[in-house]
């Protein structure tokens, strides 16, 4: 918001430069945004809270720049001269809706000339970036930006029946506004009426058929107090936003009705000539008291951590036009001056006393609190480990929005149904709260793979949004990755390698791992966004986690990729609740352990698990691991076979195993693997 | 033929594995591979006598033994060689080394996990909520009552059902209180969402809340607090200035700078000349978001202040398009060390 330096000087005496001005303003809670031009000539640009529609004019920024300095504060004069007869007889007013106008004042100037303002008053306003219209409407402009009080000026002879009624807007009606749209009215909306019809939107916007033009003879000036809410319902309604509007929504001076009234009809008898109608019209049918606040120094010291002293304090306030009543010394009855509908209660007074004796003067001090729950949660925890996981692991951090298309949500969460809608996204393609966060994901990886990266791994936590209507959506944490590209680890002393399946399931693995979970399970299933064949649920402890796999080519292939994907998702609320065994310390055995490596060729059709199990099923012996350490297929291996060689290590707990026994053993787990599984010893025909 | 290739490679296995020294490992290869009395030589000699049709598969058997014997026995020589302190292979020590590198974690999550740190180690407890928010926690009960126009500051993303994506991350003030009896001491950092996206906005952003409730929690807690918070993240001495400014949720309300990390508050581009540089909003709750939890603010006093993620990331990072940190490109992330 703009304010002239040379303006402010009309009301204050300045005796320093407007970088200064602008630093001690800001110091007092009006923070300068711009400062443009100097001396005499500047503009300040303040950025005025919202609850301080006070300071948005240049009487209420020098009312405050005078309390800051101690400077005195000069008002302007409004004596309206050349006056005429009461306004009752020139207009008639009713107001028929009190609750949303507690106060109507009004005056007519008759006679006057419209034309172009005179060179002071334009330049006033063009000072700020305000457009001259004409010599009356230019004053009205000039008052709101002087004393804060919106006014709207009416030709008293387009007004039927020269007549005003402030009233809600009846079903049907329509008002074509000063910016010649014809606006459709509700009954919620309250309007300046005449005799007949809608003339202005109370508070917000006037209407062109009662414009000052050039032919207008005879003014009506409105100054009222209009409820805050209904105006700003109004305004937001038809999507306007004036600065009437902007005012009357955080709250008008209910006291300062006539003031501006008068001071309006002067400055247009003054440049526009006419006569001023006296007295004026003034209704009150719903009177706004003036708030009175107890104030307690005591509490000041307190909340502050500092004491200002009571003289100041008091100074402060009354510098603020604050009025002190103190019968006792430790209670002060404040009485809050009208124009400051901010201030409520005790706490306000306080900032008031704290922001203009100077936030600086506060002290630092840290709180000790005894008995505070700190701390980490087990979500928390949960994050933390996954996290650490997958970087270990060599997948970076990615984030995403939460918003994305309905699209997106049928590909990868068919069985949620349709994803929550946002109702006012910013773009179509980001309308509905994310149900996965692998859309994401394969965006990302197209991004890199299309730049040139040879490879991408990426994982993202963050939340999903599960449809759960009528209710609000269920949100869930969950735990998201991809591998496309060249695989990990990368080093010249190995063999290049692409990602593939065991990438994705190994990241399951590792969160399982740092998490301290029993080994997580996987099962083959049928899922949507994966390849057949390539898919894989993951559970831990017969709970389901989420899914790895292969993403379908037609679902990658529509994001962009042009070569496999390999991912995965996990719920992170489902990772906290699996239950991890409790860790407790084994002697290690004394007994030696002995080893076997059998080399098999299986057929394609015949799982690893199922030798696992087949292994442990027969061995016989106790058996401290089984472990799959090669797989190979090509030249010397029958097609559609392949050969897997594991690693056997029987160890007893108590005894040395005989080296006959444990050949048994060996013999034993090679016939069942034939006889069940047709698995051979590699090197050995039949 | 088959069992006894199997037999011989079990008995290879032992042999060599029980073989120390060069000389040892050399005579193990006399024994298997030697041209006349060598074992897998006479099988494969053995080989010739036995009809063609199984001749196929007992010569692939004996050819795989071969070629593990070879193989183990040129490991066996390299390693013995080694220990030996013979003619050693040479070795290039300018090749990187090997290790499974880590992967890169996110700008943000590095400065959230910072700013938890320095909570976490001043006792404070995390705290979080939903994304998803109803108007009462985000606005209402923070004293925004509906059409309050300090609502126009937020720029709200409406949910179906009547719900929002939550402004801020002030809601966890309200449940935190609503949840616990005082004293409090909380932070909440999370995901916060408004409508405006430009190169210092993005809809979606991260935020810190921290929340102090107590009998005689003063506004100089407040900024010693800030003061001691500001020093660990930006890990340096600086300064803190307090404006007066206004959140509907706390009275006396401030927005607090720091003196500038780029010029130590002399002025430059950076600060635009002033020498501060803006962080957040903070204030001592207000007595009406205290009476909605049914805390006594005659008894009760505490503080609140709030700060973008984003921004410090952006400030210590000095990263300028806040778009940068949503693209997730590994060239932007692999800068930032693990």
């Amino acid at each position: 918001m703009k304010f002239s330096h040379a303006w402010l000087l009309a009301y204050v005496t300045i005796g320093e430069e407007p970088a200064r001005v602008g630093a001690r303003l800001t110091a007092a809670g009006l923070p300068l945004d711009g400062l443009e031009g100097s001396g005499d000539a500047a503009v300040y640009d303040i950025d005025v809270v919202t609850n301080r529609p006070d300071c948005m004019n240049h009487l209420g920024i020098a009312r405050e720049y005078a309390a800051l300095t101690g400077a005195p504060l000069r008002r302007p004069e409004a004596r309206p001269a050349r006056v005429g007869g009461p306004t009752a007889k020139a207009a008639a007013l009713a107001i028929e809706a009190p609750d949303l106008c507690a106060r109507y004042s009004a005056r007519c100037v008759l006679g006057v000339r419209v034309g172009r303002s005179p060179d002071w008053l334009a330049r006033r306003l063009e000072s700020i970036g305000q457009r001259p219209i004409n010599n009356v409407v230019d004053v009205t402009n000039f008052v709101l930006w002087e004393l804060g009080h919106p006014l709207h000026a009416f030709d008293l002879s387009r007004l039927e029946g020269r007549r005003i009624v402030v009233r809600r807007a009846r079903p049907g009606e329509t008002l074509t506004t000063l910016d010649g749209a014809a606006r459709a009215l509700t009954p919620e909306m309250l309007v300046i009426a005449d005799g007949l019809r809608p003339v202005a939107l109370a508070g917000v916007v006037g209407g062109r058929d009662s414009e000052i033009g050039a032919g207008t003879r005879d003014v009506l000036l409105e100054s009222a107090w209009f409820d805050p809410v209904s105006v700003r319902r109004t305004a937001r309604a038809l999507g306007l936003r004036t600065d009437a509007s902007h005012r009357f929504e955080r709250g008008a001076d209910p006291e300062g009705t006539l003031a501006a009234l008068d001071r309006a009809a002067s400055l247009i008898a003054e440049v526009a000539g006419g006569t001023i109608t006296d007295p004026p019209l003034d209704l009150v049918p719903r009177p706004l008291p003036r708030r009175r606040i107890r104030f307690r120094p005591a509490r000041a010291r307190a909340l502050l951590g500092v004491d200002p002293g009571e003289e100041r304090m008091r100074g402060i306030l009354e510098r603020l036009e604050f009025g002190i009543e103190a019968a006792v010394p430790e209670a002060w009855d404040v009485t809050v001056p009208s124009f400051r509908r901010d201030v409520e209660r005790e706490a306000d007074l306080i900032e008031e006393v704290a922001r203009h004796a100077g936030y600086d003067g506060i002290p630092s001090a840290l709180p000790t609190l005894p008995g505070a729950e700190g701390g980490r949660g087990r979500s928390d925890r949960t994050r933390l480990a996954v996290r650490r996981a997958l970087l270990t692991a060599g997948l970076s951090e990615a984030k995403n929005y939460v918003m994305e298309e309905a699209e997106d949500a049928r590909l990868f969460a068919p069985e949620a149904g349709p994803p929550v809608v946002i109702e006012n996204p910013l773009q179509s393609q980001a309308g509905v709260l994310r149900t996965s966060l692998l859309p994401g994901l394969l965006r990302n990886a197209a991004h890199n793979l299309n730049h040139g990266l040879p490879g991408c791994h990426l994982f993202e936590i963050g939340t999903v949004f599960l449809p759960a209507r009528p209710g609000p959506p269920r949100e869930r944490t969950r735990v998201g990755y991809v591998f496309a590209g060249r695989g990990l680890p990368v080093h010249w002393s190995l063999p290049r390698r692409e990602a593939d399946l065991y990438d994705a399931r190994g990241a399951a693995e590792q969160i399982g791992a740092f998490l301290a979970l029993s080994p997580l399970t996987f099962s083959s299933d049928t899922i949507p966004f994966l390849e057949g064949g390539r898919a894989l649920r993951v559970a831990a402890d017969g709970r389901p986690l989420g899914v790895a796999g292969e993403v379908a080519r037609v679902i990658r292939e529509r994001y962009g990729i042009g070569r496999p994907v390999f991912a995965g998702e996990l719920d992170l609320g489902a990772l906290q609740e699996a239950p991890a065994p409790e860790r407790r310390y084994h002697p290690v055995p004394r007994t030696p352990s002995v080893r076997r490596d059998l080399a098999l060729v299986l057929g394609d059709g015949v799982p690893y698990a199922a030798v696992e199990t087949t292994v442990r099923r027969v061995a016989g012996l106790p058996l401290a691991e089984v472990q799959v350490f090669d797989r190979y297929r090509g030249p010397g291996v029958p097609a559609g076979s392949a050969s897997l060689a594991i690693q056997i290590v029987f160890q007893h707990p108590e005894r040395t195993l005989q080296a006959e026994e444990v050949q048994a053993a060996v013999e034993a787990i090679v016939q069942a693997l034939r006889r069940d599984l047709g698995a051979r010893l590699r090197g050995a025909a039949g | 033929v088959e069992s006894r290739v199997a037999q011989i490679r079990r008995q290879f296995d032992r042999d060599l594995a029980a073989a120390e020294g060069p000389t040892a490992v050399e005579e193990v290869r006399v024994r298997y591979l030697g041209r006349k009395s060598g074992l897998v030589t006479a099988l494969l000699r053995d080989l010739r006598d036995l009809p063609g049709a199984r001749r196929a598969a007992a010569g692939q058997a004996i050819n795989d033994l071969k070629a593990h014997v070879e193989a183990a026995l040129a490991a066996a020589e390299r390693s013995t060689a080694r220990g030996r302190g013979q003619e050693p292979e040479p070795i290039d020590l300018t090749l990187p080394g090997r290790a499974q590198r880590p992967g890169h974690p996110h700008p943000i999550t590095r400065v959230r996990d910072l700013i938890e740190e320095i909570f976490l180690e001043m006792g404070y407890s995390l705290e979080s909520g939903p994304e998803v928010e109803t108007d009462y926690y985000n606005f209402e009960a923070l004293n925004l009552p509906p059409h309050h126009p300090a609502r126009d500051m937020q720029d709200t993303f409406y949910v179906e059902g009547g719900v929002l994506l939550r402004t801020h991350t002030s809601p966890v003030q309200i449940r935190t209180m609503e949840s616990r009896r005082p004293p409090i001491k909380m932070v909440a950092l999370g995901t916060v969402f408004r409508r405006d996206s430009d190169l210092t906005h993005s809809p979606v952003f991260h935020q810190v809340e921290g929340l102090v409730v107590d009998e005689g929690i003063s506004f100089a807690h407040l900024k010693g607090t800030l003061e001691h918070f500001c020093r660990r993240v930006f890990d340096r001495e600086l300064s803190i200035r307090l404006r007066p400014s206004y959140f509907p949720f706390v009275e006396p309300g401030a927005e607090y700078d720091i003196s500038c990390i780029f010029c130590g508050g002399g002025g430059c581009r950076r600060c635009k000349g002033s020498g501060y540089i803006e962080m957040g909003g903070a204030g001592m709750v207000h007595p009406a978001v205290f009476e909605r939890v049914g805390y006594d603010p005659e008894r009760l006093t505490g503080f609140a202040f709030g700060l973008g993620i984003e921004r410090i990331a952006m400030l210590t990072l000095g990263i300028d398009d806040i778009r940068l940190l949503y693209e997730n490109d590994l060239r932007v992330l692999s800068q930032f060390p693990a």
